[in-house]
């Protein structure tokens, strides 16, 4: 699996969207911040499901970090459901 | 005593209808009608059971199983599902909490969950004015060890045993177990689904064969249904409150391209 701190600084992306907004800006000071190792980060950098599961970042982890890096992940689970329960509250 | 008037099971996700519009409508009114099934059996208590999805048990504390026990809860918002506050039911959470450590599982509290899609989702269909008490229950079915099936049914019949004893009569309650079923998360074989596991699963549960069904180890599980799969063992929990009860598959569309086989149930005596 992963490092502890590389999976630390994944799963901060949803709870604190700061995180995603400082990494998209500058990487390598987050990566500092949470001193994940070199090969993670290269993964992390890459930000592709395959390289996240190269390092075995916990899959559950991968979708936190996606979905704070890649709008169109965030696209793809935030389907419409919402606004259509909104129209049918009580189907 | 207080009185389980329904045990349910849902699937707790749903994606982007893109491409898949008819299947993505399909599911979308079977969980209206899981909801609105729920809604008639007049529930004026909600348990619901669902993995944690490393919003709230994450590898800072490995938590194998939580129970929610705060007077009120403000949801993950999450797969934008929104924030608004719903009720919880402290009297029973902690209850329950006394009751399984009688019983040999000691379970962590929390006051500060924020839960996830796998209780907001749900009850966005289910009590859209967030109207009913909530206890949730949250499985940890990310990390080693992963749950036993027949743990966690057994910890549902401590469920209904504290339902039944720690509840006044007019506490009418629906339990309700969530999770897709067989899908694969960012392991080999995302994408994939086995909807011959799904239908046999669905099949049974609505048989009142969820003992037998927590007969399976949760690497038999892993292997047929994926690490997502693993969240039936929410639903082999709830039907633990009406063992051997039997019940209707509401629907099951195999969504592959959501990689998710998305099924629900209501099992009303």
């Amino acid at each position: 699996m992963a490092s502890y701190k590389a999976e630390r600084l994944a799963q901060q992306f949803f709870k604190d969207p700061g995180i995603a907004r400082r990494f998209l800006a500058d990487r390598e000071a987050v990566f500092d911040e949470y001193g994940v190792p070199e090969h993670e980060r290269e993964a992390m950098r890459e930000g592709t499901p395959q390289a996240l599961a190269r390092i075995q970042l916990h899959p559950i982890l991968c979708i936190h970090f996606l979905m704070g890096i890649d709008p169109g992940v965030q696209r793809m689970l935030n389907g419409e459901i919402v606004d259509w329960l909104e129209e049918n509250p009580h189907g | 005593m207080g009185r389980i008037v329904g045990v349910f099971g849902t699937a707790h996700i749903v994606m982007s209808p893109q491409g898949v519009e008819e299947k993505a409508r399909d599911v979308f009114d079977g969980m209206v009608e899981v909801g609105r099934r729920v809604r008639d059996t007049k529930p004026t208590l909600l348990v619901v059971i669902t993995g944690d999805h490393m919003f709230n048990i994450n590898q800072d504390y490995q938590i194998p199983i939580c129970v929610g026990v705060a007077d009120e809860w403000t949801p993950q918002g999450d797969l934008n599902t929104g924030t608004k506050v719903f009720p919880g039911h402290r009297r029973l959470a902690e209850a329950f909490v006394e009751m399984a450590a009688e019983r040999g599982f000691d379970l962590a509290k929390s006051e500060a969950l924020r839960p996830d899609h796998g209780v907001s989702l749900p009850l966005r269909f289910i009590a859209p004015r967030n109207d009913i008490p909530v206890v949730p229950i949250l499985l940890n079915i990310n990390m080693a060890p992963l749950p036993k099936p027949s743990r966690c049914y057994a910890l549902g019949a401590v469920l209904k045993e504290t339902i039944e004893s720690a509840l006044p009569a007019d506490e009418r309650v629906a339990v309700i177990g969530t999770g897709g079923i067989s899908h694969w998360l960012f392991i080999p074989r995302m994408g994939e689904v086995n909807a011959e596991f799904d239908r046999d699963f669905l099949r049974k549960m609505a048989e009142g064969r969820a003992e037998e069904l927590s007969r399976m180890s949760a690497a038999e599980i892993v292997e047929a249904a994926g690490n997502g799969g693993m969240e039936i063992v929410a639903w082999l929990m709830a039907a633990a409150t009406m063992p051997k009860a039997k019940g209707k598959e509401i629907y099951y569309v195999p969504v592959e391209k959501w990689g998710c086989g998305m099924g629900g149930l209501a099992i009303v005596p």
